[in-house]
């Protein structure tokens, strides 16, 4: 009906998208092939950033499983219990997902750095100070901490979207508890599953802050990439870096779009 | 999980961390905190205001066109407008720098951030008003007033933006929030002379005390976190008023 | 409401999806000033694509033309068509009172604030809406939401009514007695409309003639009365009313007819079209006797079900065949379950139609 205006609506979008993203991005793209074409591939050429990727990744699924099996705990049980304040906890508990990664860093610091809580407890305790801040154990349970708000909001919501016709029904026909949660629950939340499976991974392989604030040995690849950047000016090679980063976030986030539970995470 | 942030505000008072509470309680953190860094706290309110603001400019009148089209290319722009989202930010910035870094007077100032801002934050706001623009009253409102002689401009600053105005509140809102923790674009893209605030408080967690980080925290918690209760507020309306 | 009242014709209107999908076919249509016409059919036959294409909402394939009157409005968009358009869910503007709503389109067309609030209230009047003109839509029941929807397309003193299944969103009393309100406000205005609907009681009650159509084409026209007398097709005559459909067969001598009862009926004169399969028989043309000991030129059956309705009931009845006639008898009749019967049709209640090409 109103096809007319459609150009001039989506002029001032396509415009400011093309200028600020789509050119740089070819220009990003087109990049590492100004060195050499195999360029494109140091990322599984050359060792160092080999085991970045590599750690990267095990980190990422690591966070993801970790994040799911609690988060589908804890939203589930949220969802199922009724309690006077319990808008107000799954609010608390989903705050962390507005922190910058940089915060989320500092609050492990403060509890296992150098100074941190943790090490002085066990040092009264007789077990030495444990600095667990700059090892991979407290880059874990950073990530964990910022995707686990994630994963609570996300199965919080399904399980309250579940139909409960359904299990009804499959009371009346017999079913036991065992056979719901195996033939409603699971089938029902698998999409939100794979989902947001997918989300807290791609968030988790991207992740900078939190990595760049702990400055641990665990080498991730964005901060790789950064270090290319800033320290050997190695411009391509970075590009390369961040496309190889960038095609395996996409690829997680195209394959949650097929299951439809995209939408209701805010995206 | 509400462990650390208990922590951190209070490190922030402490007067030495290391001894805990014992050591006394103080504000010179807090002091201290403003005189290096507070300029951040402005800066930072600017751009997530006016990412908010060219946001809405730039992404309604295309929710509308993307609500109203039948053509599968408008899918296909929706999906292309979300990849600075799938994207790291590291790439994006990146990307940014090597086309216009070389662009001095854009460089430093604060609307070279700005951009980065907008392209992350866009999609957001686009989604949820198109959202908003295809629900089936408003179509349907749409052709009665057509019928009834009403003109494309009428039609839409009338009855379709007052009807929409809640979602583009709501994405307002997180817009807003967006912008104000974004770190990984922005890190990229910062200049000692345009700092925002979290890139304030990844310097401070590098080269300062832990008291000032936990104060500079503190900070960034008051600013956030009116914003954080009052999107969870706009959200329950929404949803009472449309479901 | 309107001095003139304006005809419409439309000649060659298709609508063809760019899916492929064909929604309406090659349609041409006459409605005479001031007539309402009802489109009817079961949905996807193309009666609200129609009704959509001649608001204005959606384009038809090229070639199509639509006249109100004298000008031709195929290529004019909906605002300026001078039409009112009921939707099926109304489609009031919610931050407006009902009051708003109905003067929207006055406004628009900058009529002063003075004749307008006249206009108003003339229409709340004529709609029965007295009194409520300052609330808000949410507040309305569906009854109320309905007369407003008309209000407002008919402030506008349109050349042309069109209505979208304006009575389907509501529930079967409220629909009986609206239904009659509405025929009788548009005889009222004497203006011409148009109005889709899937029910043919309520087409048959509002509607000075029907257009029955069929996978995107119109079957046949006509008055209530020449539709269900003289159906076109099998089609036509199940939509309006019930069928009961018996097999044809053919006797020794290759004359074809309907065994039923235990009796055979040959078709004759006009029953008798080429290529047809079944003979259509309504409900109330079949009438039951008592069995009686008399040997008798009636066929048998026996009753399987019986439903009262109130002004009328309604039986199945299984005949030797294995065929199930539904019978409508009047409300005294007695014959209960498994009842033995006499079954009598009249000749020429048996319509038999030719395959469509």
């Amino acid at each position: 009906m109103a096809s007319r205006w459609q150009p001039f609506l989506l002029a001032p979008a396509l415009v400011v998208f093309a200028a600020f993203w789509l050119l740089p991005m070819a220009r990003l793209i087109a990049l590492p092939a100004e060195k050499a074409w195999d360029s494109y591939f140091v990322v599984l050429t050359q060792p160092a950033y080999l085991l970045s990727l590599i750690n990267t990744l095990l980190l990422s699924l690591a966070v993801t499983l970790v994040s799911l099996v609690l988060g589908a705990a804890v939203g589930l049980f949220l969802a199922r219990h009724r309690f006077a304040g319990r808008r107000m906890l799954l609010g608390v508990l989903t705050l962390p997902l507005s922190f910058p990664g940089v915060i989320i860093g500092f609050f492990v610091i403060l509890l296992g750095g150098r100074q941190g809580l943790i090490p002085s407890l066990s040092d009264t305790m007789g077990f030495g100070r444990w600095t667990f801040a700059y090892s991979f154990i407290g880059l874990f349970l950073a990530y964990v901490y910022f995707s686990l708000p994630r994963a609570i909001s996300a199965y919080a919501a399904a399980a309250e979207a579940i139909d409960v016709s359904l299990e009804d029904c499959a009371r009346t026909l017999g079913a036991s508890a065992w056979h719901i949660v195996r033939d409603v629950w699971i089938p029902e939340l698998a999409p939100t599953t794979i989902a947001c499976g997918a989300i807290i991974f791609a968030t988790a392989m991207g992740a900078f802050g939190t990595a760049f604030t702990l400055a641990s040995k665990f080498d991730v690849l964005p901060i790789t990439i950064y270090s290319e950047f800033t320290n050997y000016a190695n411009f391509a090679f970075a590009a390369s870096l961040s496309i190889s980063l960038g095609l395996v976030t996409w690829a997680a986030l195209a394959l949650s779009r097929r299951k439809g539970a995209y939408a209701a995470l805010g995206l | 999980m509400i462990g650390p942030i208990g922590v951190s505000v209070s490190a922030g008072f402490m007067e030495n961390y290391a001894i805990g509470w014992r050591g006394g309680f103080t504000l010179r953190w807090l002091a201290e905190v403003w005189s290096a860094y507070g300029s951040t706290v402005m800066a930072s309110i600017t751009i997530a205001s006016a990412t908010v603001f060219t946001t809405i400019l730039i992404a309604v009148p295309c929710a509308y066109a993307l609500a109203r089209s039948k053509k599968a290319w408008a899918l296909w722009f929706e999906e292309l407008i979300t990849l600075p989202v799938a994207v790291p930010g590291l790439a994006s910035a990146l990307a940014l720098i090597l086309v216009y870094g070389e662009l001095r007077w854009f460089r430093q100032h604060l609307a070279f951030i700005l951009v980065g801002h907008v392209i992350f934050t866009l999609p957001f706001m686009v989604r949820v008003v198109a959202a908003a623009f295809r629900r089936r009253e408003l179509l349907a409102i749409e052709e009665v007033a057509a019928t009834l002689g009403a003109s494309f401009w009428q039609r839409f600053s009338g009855l379709l933006l007052p009807a929409v105005l809640p979602s583009i509140l709501s994405g307002a809102l997180m817009v807003f929030t967006l912008s104000i923790g974004e770190f990984n674009l922005t890190w990229m893209l910062h200049t000692p002379l345009t700092r925002t605030l979290p890139v304030g408080l990844a310097d401070s967690y590098a080269s300062m005390r832990i008291e000032i980080g936990s104060a500079y925290t503190f900070v960034f918690l008051i600013v956030v976190l009116p914003m954080l209760w009052l999107m969870q507020l706009s959200e329950r309306v929404l949803v009472k008023r449309y479901a | 409401m309107p001095e003139q009242q304006t005809s419409v014709r439309i000649r060659h209107c298709a609508k063809t999806y760019p899916d492929g999908t064909v929604a309406l076919r090659s349609t041409d249509l006459d409605i005479a000033p001031g007539e309402i016409l009802a489109l009817l059919g079961p949905s996807g036959c193309g009666k609200t694509t129609l009704l959509r294409i001649i608001a204005g909402l959606e384009t038809a394939n090229p070639g199509a033309q639509i006249f109100f009157g004298a000008d031709e409005v195929g290529g004019l968009r909906p605002e300026v068509r001078q039409i009112g358009m009921v939707f099926q869910h109304y489609a009031l503007f919610p931050q407006m009172d009902v009051a708003a709503n109905i003067a929207y389109g006055l406004k628009i067309r900058g009529i002063a604030p003075e004749e307008i609030r006249k206009r108003v209230a003339d229409l709340l009047d004529l709609v029965r809406l007295d009194g409520l003109a300052h609330k808000r839509p949410a507040e309305l029941s569906g009854g109320q939401r309905q007369r407003v929807a008309l209000a407002r397309a008919i402030a506008i003193r349109p050349r042309v009514l069109l209505l979208d299944e304006p009575l389907t969103a509501l529930d079967a009393k409220l629909k009986e007695s609206l239904r009659d309100e509405l025929a009788a406000l548009l005889r009222q205005l004497h203006v011409t409309a148009i109005h889709v609907t899937h029910d043919q009681h309520e087409a048959m009650a509002i509607a000075d003639r029907l257009a029955v159509m069929h996978h995107g084409e119109v079957i046949q026209v006509g008055s209530a009365e020449q539709l269900y007398r003289a159906p076109a097709d099998a089609f036509v005559a199940s939509f309006l009313g019930h069928m009961n459909r018996v097999p044809i067969s053919f006797d020794e001598h290759a004359r074809p007819g309907i065994r039923l009862g235990g009796l055979w009926l040959a078709l004759e004169g006009d029953a008798r079209v080429a290529g047809a399969q079944e003979v259509l028989i309504r409900p109330e043309d079949i009438r039951l006797y008592p069995l009686s000991n008399d040997p008798s030129p009636l066929g048998l059956g026996r009753i399987l079900q019986r439903a009262f309705l109130g002004d009328r009931i309604q039986f199945r009845v299984l005949t030797p065949e294995g065929i199930e006639l539904r019978v409508q008898e009047s409300r005294d009749c007695s014959f209960v379950v498994d009842d033995s019967v006499h079954v009598d049709i009249q000749r020429d209640a048996l319509k038999t139609f030719g395959v469509r090409q």
